[in-house]
């Protein structure tokens, strides 16, 4: 039948036009003669499009911002929230302030959902170097932290008290839970029956609880990838 | 077309001379396509994120040393030795070699049953999962030659280059992904045309 070897180990180079003249030859000439490396060549010849249509498992990271959003929900999300529930248990424990809280409120309800967007198409940063990385996924969180620090603050003044938390201020676990405490009891009793619910503080930290509650389980479903 | 080309040779040329944003507009043209490399390898999820971001680091850093013909190919070749970094770590057990070491020696499986023909699969999803599951079980050098091969389109010589190995080796390590692959399909019951 056909003495020479079969020259299988070639075909993949043989599609691939990667064959030098001679063994390119070598191979035509073979393929002539046997029929058994037309079939393997036939079947080689199917599979560069199916490696070519198999893609990553999941695409879910694939956009630039959505990976910037789970790197910022990583750590500023959490931190967020958690300081928008202080902050709107801090001004509603300032029995004057329920005309400003409701102004402040909602800032801090929109700074959640911005959180995410600054970074969208923020540069990916290869410019620097690791610090430069974290920098940049931090800066969005805080340029977003920053109005509703503000906002807080100016709702405080207009309240008459002293307290102005700034935007890099991060209460500690120990002083907000205290506060949390007294918030809790002082804003209970300005709920008059007569009040609109949305003029009431604790609609606008339910609103931000939950914002910061979508923002994290949206970062969990991201990240199981 | 033209234009986008010379374009990019000139954002090469400033980024090699420093300029961090040539740099990262280059970056951004390239990330996605990279990722997509680098989760082919490693999986979709952090590492291959952590892949293209370390290899974009690293390629800055020594942006001044790159000299090359294509700055697409420095880029592929940087970012998949950083993903077969991390297969190679992730990878508890050391790797047995269950290849033969002649190419003339692998195995073609045989058809077990009369199939379609492997050059009507495409568009088959049952034919896509089963290309996945072979390559998952492909070793990693040879996969990434077959990826910049049959998805990123590079020629035997720059996958040689990219992966700094002999042309003949990229050809060894295509075919056999290829026949991997190959072989996965046709124990499910595909054939060749021919056969």
């Amino acid at each position: 039948m056909n003495d020479t070897p079969h020259p299988r180990a070639q075909l993949s180079a043989y599609l691939d036009n990667a064959l030098g003249p001679s063994e390119r030859s070598v191979v035509e000439a073979h393929l002539g003669a046997c029929a058994d490396c037309r079939a393997r060549l036939a079947e080689l010849v199917g599979v560069p499009a199916l490696v070519l249509r198999h893609g990553p498992p999941p695409q879910r990271l694939d956009e630039p911002w959505q990976r910037e959003l789970v790197r910022v929900a990583d750590r500023e999300v959490v931190h967020l929230s958690v300081f928008l529930f202080l902050a709107t248990a801090l001004v509603s424990s300032m029995s004057g302030s329920a005309a400003s809280a409701p102004a402040a409120a909602p800032a801090g309800g929109a700074a959640t959902v911005a959180s995410g967007a600054p970074g969208a198409f923020g540069p990916i940063g290869p410019a620097a170097d690791q610090s430069a990385r974290n920098r940049s996924s931090a800066a969005p969180a805080v340029g977003a932290a920053a109005p509703t620090a503000t906002s807080l603050a100016d709702a405080a003044k207009q309240a008459g008290a002293t307290p102005s938390p700034s935007a890099q201020t991060q209460f500690s676990a120990a002083s907000a839970s205290v506060q949390a405490r007294e918030g809790a009891p002082a804003a209970a009793q300005p709920a008059q029956p007569s009040r609109s619910i949305f003029v009431s503080p604790w609609f606008w930290l339910a609103v931000a609880v939950i914002t910061g509650a979508l923002a994290i389980a949206l970062q969990r479903r991201l990240r199981s990838a | 077309m033209k234009s986008t080309d010379a374009e990019y040779g000139a954002l090469v040329e400033r980024a090699r001379r420093g300029d961090g944003r040539a740099f990262e507009q280059l970056a951004v043209r390239e990330e996605r396509a990279l990722y997509r490399h680098a989760a082919r390898i490693l999986g979709a999820g952090p590492d291959a994120e952590d892949a293209v971001q370390d290899g974009f680091l690293s390629a800055w850093r020594s942006i001044g040393s790159f000299e090359g013909s294509s700055f697409r190919a420095w880029l592929y070749r940087i970012v998949t030795n950083r993903a077969l970094d991390r297969v190679r770590a992730r990878r508890r057990r050391p790797e047995f070699p269950l290849e033969p070491a002649e190419d003339e020696a692998l195995i073609w499986a045989e058809p077990v049953a009369p199939g379609p023909d492997l050059a009507d699969l495409v568009g088959n999803r049952e034919a896509v999962a089963a290309v996945e599951e072979a390559l998952r079980l492909v070793p990693e050098q040879q996969r990434a030659a077959l990826l910049l091969r049959d998805v990123e389109g590079f020629a035997y010589e720059e996958i040689a280059v990219i992966t700094s190995v002999e042309v003949g080796t990229v050809k060894s390590r295509i075919h056999r992904a290829r026949v991997a692959v190959r072989n996965a399909l046709v124990t499910r019951g595909w054939r060749g045309s021919g056969g």
